[in-house]
């Protein structure tokens, strides 16, 4: 080829390169919404979904055992790219269905959901529209044209990026995957000098987060965030107090003793401050409310460890247990209900919440009058709790929620 | 030859061949830069650069975490607006600190440990990062974060109007982040550990 032609073809390239950024400069005009949570985690979603994308593409040779490992355990699924929008659907949808049906950021979480269905499906079509271009001879060759311009024209868009002296270089969609892999691992594998025998904590890493347990895993990670976010959009901190005060003059006192053979609960006394910076640990009693108390209650415990300066993760457990009689047979039969609680403490309001999970186990009588034992169980789907902390004394409730969203049982609490 | 002849010989060359031609090239000059836009692009060969000062002052938590357990083995930060009491838009850093080692998660936000939870240890020890949280703030441009992270390489993925307008992901030496409008976003190490 004569030096013409290479320079009328690098100037032509140059014109495409160029015309390319500018298009791509415009199209990133700065929008204010593009701020919020959702679009940091959808880009965090985004560089999940490709570098798992690209670890499910890696031929096994390059793999290492960690990785082998990882996807013959099932922890790294294996095929397309997952669709990031769709996942902050059935998230969003997740989070409403333990919210209470009266819970005012309910609805809202479920708007969102279908929003970001519509996003999902609207996402599937291109992705499958961009597929199809890729297949056809001509946008296939035309893609690689973009890419091969050479390194020269490759510096000079370098330095339009602002990277003078760098080169860059188009991919094609089908090298990504292993583009991808190379741009995180590379300088690793040079300075260490590392081949095989390796295991990459990443890639061990997101087998524990994907797969069956991957809402699980972002749950965990960002519900502070969320709970964070529906406080200040709701208000909520200041409303908690009134709905706990409300709920327990909702409480028919009678009810409430004779539902229990638990401990009278003492008056309020007035506690001295905690020092700042404390790990607090406070006991008490549930009273479940709608529930058959049994002829007699064999347990019924709460307890709730938090830190009074509101640093780390509140934790809690209770246990509700009786004994009913079966009447059929004239059979007594233990039954018991437990709770495990996580969630978090604001001291500047004294206000606690958070998400909760029910377990029950106990004996069954058949109709034969056979008694059968029913091992531990995770009722319904999970829950929230809300309580305050008052005079040393924390007053609360929880809400078991069922498939759908309905409340299901209310206990309220009280831990000194 | 006619001299009247000349211009319309001039339009007819115009109207059949220059005409046709420059469509044809405009079309293609289109179609390419749509091509460009939307591929993903590998950089390399980035010039070291020395970076600057740290962009984010550790808070007393982070200085009392980073005593007690050393830097994270791995760390993510998003960066993000919310609203505020009286309305105004508050610049958010939602930071995890993770160390593998010890099973200990630490989420601070703004700087402020906000939980601290437990993670499955790992009896190896991962390699030693590149780079530290506090070499990032909110809504870096680019260059800034190549810079701050000490990169010379990384590839980047334009992702798609329909999931985030302007959102960008970058790979780079274990690491990956991502970019709203040119603004950082997103970052997060991803350690390694050597086996055996």
């Amino acid at each position: 080829m004569s030096p013409h032609v290479m320079q009328a073809k690098a100037r032509f390239l140059f014109i495409v390169a160029a015309l390319g950024l500018t298009l791509g400069c415009n199209l990133l005009a700065p929008s204010g919404s593009r701020r919020s949570e959702d679009a940091a985690l959808l880009l965090m979603l985004a560089s999940h979904s490709l570098i798992e994308a690209s670890v499910a593409e890696a031929p096994s040779a390059s793999r290492g055992p960690g990785l082998s490992g990882a996807r013959a355990a099932g922890g790294i699924a294996a095929g397309p790219r997952r669709n990031e929008a769709r996942m902050m659907a059935e998230w969003y949808h997740a989070l409403a269905e333990r919210l209470p049906e009266d819970d005012e950021v309910r609805q809202g979480y479920l708007d969102k959901a279908d929003d970001y269905y519509d996003q999902a499906k609207a996402l599937d079509e291109e992705r499958e529209r961009a597929e199809r271009r890729r297949h056809r001879g001509f946008f296939r060759w035309f893609g690689r044209q973009v890419k091969n311009f050479g390194e020269g024209l490759g510096r000079v868009v370098g330095g339009v990026m602002g990277f003078a002296g760098a080169v860059v270089e188009y991919v094609v969609e089908e090298e990504l995957p292993a583009r991808i892999r190379a741009a995180i691992k590379g300088e690793w594998e040079r300075i260490k000098a590392i081949a095989q025998g390796k295991i990459e904590m990443f890639w061990q890493r997101l087998a524990t987060r994907y797969g069956d347990v991957f809402t699980a895993y972002l749950r965990d990670r960002v519900d502070p965030l969320f709970i964070r976010l529906r406080d200040r959009v709701t208000g909520r901190t200041r409303r908690v107090s009134r709905r706990l005060t409300l709920t327990a003059q909702a409480l028919n006192p009678a009810e409430a003793t004779a539902t229990s053979t638990q401990k009278p609960v003492a008056p309020p006394t007035h506690t001295q401050p905690p020092t700042p910076g404390q790990l607090l640990s406070k006991t008490g009693t549930v009273v479940p409310v709608g529930l058959d108390p049994g002829l007699r209650a064999t347990s019924n415990k709460i307890s709730i460890t938090f830190q009074d300066d509101g640093r780390g993760v509140v934790r809690g457990s209770g246990v509700y247990a009786a004994i009913y009689m079966w009447e059929e047979c004239h059979k007594e039969l233990p039954t018991s209900t437990r709770w495990e609680l996580t969630g978090t403490y604001d001291p500047a309001t004294k206000r606690f919440g958070g998400t909760m999970q029910e377990y029950g186990q106990g004996q069954i009588a058949y109709t034969n009058c056979s008694v059968g034992d029913v091992p531990e169980y995770t009722r319904g789907q999970g829950g929230t709790w809300e309580a305050a902390l008052e005079n040393g004394v924390i007053k609360g409730s929880m809400t078991l929620i069922q498939g759908g969203g309905t409340p299901i049982l209310r206990v309220t609490f009280e831990a000194r | 030859m006619d001299r009247r002849l000349l211009p319309r010989l001039l339009l007819a060359a115009f109207v059949g061949f220059i005409a046709p031609l420059a469509i044809a090239v405009l079309l293609v000059l289109g179609y390419g830069l749509q091509v460009s836009a939307t591929m993903p692009k590998t950089v390399s060969a980035i010039p070291a650069e020395t970076a600057g000062p740290d962009a984010w002052q550790l808070s007393s938590d982070q200085e009392r975490a980073l005593s007690e357990n050393g830097h994270p083995e791995s760390f993510a930060i998003l960066f993000y607006d919310e609203e505020g009491e009286d309305g105004s838009l508050e610049n958010v850093r939602y930071e995890t600190w993770s160390y593998y080692t010890r099973g200990l998660e630490m989420t601070f936000i703004n700087g402020e440990l906000e939980t601290q939870t437990a993670l499955d240890r790992f009896s190896a020890k991962p390699g030693s990062l590149s780079c530290r949280p506090e070499q990032f703030a909110p809504y870096m441009d680019l260059a800034e974060v190549v810079r701050a992270a000490g990169l010379s390489s990384f590839t980047m993925t334009p992702l798609e109007d329909q999931l985030l307008p302007g959102g960008e992901t970058y790979f780079a030496d274990r690491l990956t982040f991502g970019l709203i409008d040119g603004e950082l976003r997103y970052i997060e190490t991803l350690p390694t550990v050597e086996e055996g």
